[in-house]
């Protein structure tokens, strides 16, 4: 990509520590994501990785430690280079987060008629071209509530991708959705990727999808990252927490049903 | 004893502390209101929000106040032929008093909690993160539309309420306790000044303020999923009603002082 004003990696985090009175959940994580690299999050539900990922767009911020993106501390830039930052970011929330007082379109193109002297009749056509890309035609005018689950999800997918963001954060991107639609928009990551070189940043359970689209996977667990390798590392992990979690199994100590 | 002593304690803290929270949030979002953009549209909308959903119960309430306080004062004034007076006390009542704080709690009621809830299921939805992921900030886009249409309106649903209440003085002074019509209009339009009248509708705007922006700050500090909204709507009316009551006696006092 152009003018990286960052030598570093698009996505550092160094000793990240969080809790929630008194919970801690986040415990001395140490992970960074190159430019154009796809990360994949993976872990027990509650291990913490969605928190994780609010950290690096700024929702939460840091009991101790840093995050640093595209060369900015997250921590330390002003609100308004914030928002600026924010604008090179594309979020998928885990609950897709769609503004149910909006159309389907307006949501996907928020960003645009926010952001930019688009018209809103290019900002519907372009929400409608990205639709078109996860698969849901003829869905602009509706709301939100009208939708799926699956289906809200991938409008949150849209919304996320319409500005072409350098960098992409998905929080289980193919949860409720059937086999096929999740191949549709694992391609579609890996698409972006590939096209775009966007960095992309997935929270996944689904094991099938993440060793589709990593570059390397990373294993959160008690608030600590465990083990980052390639997937072929992973799904063959020497690590028995790893290796039960990627095969299915509870870890030993929770067995006997 | 003590132990009542260290609740109270405790309470009058944890209330200074909201206090200090709601005057944070206010002054983001005075700040935000002089950034661009200005979203009219949003405006518009929640105007037509506060309208829709307050004007019919304002419209009945206003009119059957003015009924009733021409039928009160009637009662008491014939005791010594003052009659007459009546048309009077129904105006200065209505403008300066009831229509404002009627007309206000009833909007706290409505549309007050219905901010409350909706900005409270935004907030557990994790909507109100997705706007500040989306690069605008949801003070900006959410809380400065919601205050400024409350701010228009109030005084706009005041000024109907302070119409409707003294025609509704004007119906049963007139038509049920037969006092003369010309006197009725007369006794209204001579006391009534238009100061009275504007410093009703002045304390309508400061109303119309403070509920659109307590609603905000219970829907924006939203926890614990759908019981948290539920929570959050109440807490909006108990704070408001509280709030315009209180207010109402510190304005009055300021604007009618001299
Ligand atoms: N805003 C919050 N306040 C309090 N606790 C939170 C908050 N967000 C997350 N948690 C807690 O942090 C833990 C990790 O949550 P999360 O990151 O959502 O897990 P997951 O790995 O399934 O995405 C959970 O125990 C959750 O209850
Ligand atoms: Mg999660």
């Amino acid at each position: 990509m152009t003018s990286d004003a960052s030598s570093g990696p698009a996505i550092l985090i160094e000793d990240l520590y969080k809790q929630f009175e008194g919970h801690e959940v986040l415990r001395g994580i140490d992970l960074h994501v190159d430019h154009g690299e796809s990360l994949v999050i993976i872990g027990g539900s509650g291990a913490g990785k969605s928190v994780l990922m609010k950290h690096i767009i700024g929702l939460l911020t840091p009991d101790r430690g840093e995050v640093t993106v595209l060369g900015k501390s997250i921590g330390k830039v002003k609100q308004r280079e914030l928002y600026e930052l924010r604008k090179s970011f594309g979020k998928l929330f885990q609950g897709a987060a769609l503004f149910d007082s909006l159309p389907i379109w307006e949501n996907v193109g928020f960003s645009l008629l926010e952001h930019t002297r688009m018209r809103r009749s290019e900002v519907r056509r372009a929400a409608s071209e990205t639709l078109r890309q996860v698969g849901l035609p003829n869905v602009e005018d509706r709301y939100p509530a009208e939708l799926s689950v699956g289906q809200r999800k991938r409008v949150g997918l849209a919304r996320a991708i319409v500005n072409k963001p350098r960098i992409l954060l998905c929080d289980e991107p193919t949860t409720g959705l059937d086999p096929i639609m999740g191949d549709v928009i694992d391609n579609l990551i890996v698409r972006m990727r590939k096209q775009l070189g966007v960095t992309t940043f997935t929270i996944t359970h689904d094991m099938k999808s993440a060793s589709k689209i990593a570059d390397r996977i990373a294993m959160l667990y008690k608030g600590k990252i465990i083990q980052v390798d390639t997937p072929e590392v992973i799904l063959r992990s020497e690590n028995d927490i790893v290796r039960n979690f990627v095969q299915g199994k509870r870890p030993s100590a929770e067995k006997g049903e | 004893m003590v132990r009542l002593l260290n609740s109270l304690g405790a309470t009058a803290i944890g209330a200074l502390e909201q206090a200090g929270r709601v005057a944070t949030l206010f002054a983001q979002a005075a700040l935000w209101l002089f950034r661009p953009p200005l979203r009219l549209r949003l405006i518009f909308k929640q105007m037509e929000a506060i309208g829709v959903n307050s004007l019919p119960v304002v419209i009945i309430t206003a009119t059957f106040t003015g009924g009733v306080l021409a039928l009160q004062t009637f009662a008491g004034f014939k005791r010594f032929n003052a009659e007459s007076l009546v048309g009077a006390v129904v105006a200065l009542s209505m403008t300066r008093e009831l229509g404002p704080v009627l007309t206000a709690l009833i909007v706290a009621g409505r549309a007050g909690s219905a901010i409350a809830a909706e900005l409270g299921t935004m907030r557990v939805t994790e909507q109100i993160d997705a706007l500040d992921s989306l690069a605008t900030n949801p003070v900006q886009y959410l809380i400065v539309p919601r205050v400024l249409a409350g701010l228009i309106m109030l005084p706009l649903l005041s000024l109907t309420a302070d119409a409707l209440g003294v025609l509704g003085g004007w119906l049963v002074g007139t038509k049920l306790l037969g006092i003369n019509p010309n006197l009725y209009v007369r006794s209204t339009f001579d006391i009534l000044d238009i100061n009275d009248i504007m410093s009703g509708l002045t304390k309508a705007a400061f109303f119309g303020t403070i509920i659109a922006h307590i609603g905000c700050y219970c829907g924006f500090y939203t926890g614990g999923g759908a019981e948290g909204v539920g929570r959050a709507t109440t807490r909006s009316v108990v704070i408001s009603s509280m709030a315009i009551l209180i207010g109402d006696y510190f304005l009055s006092a300021l604007l009618f002082s001299k």
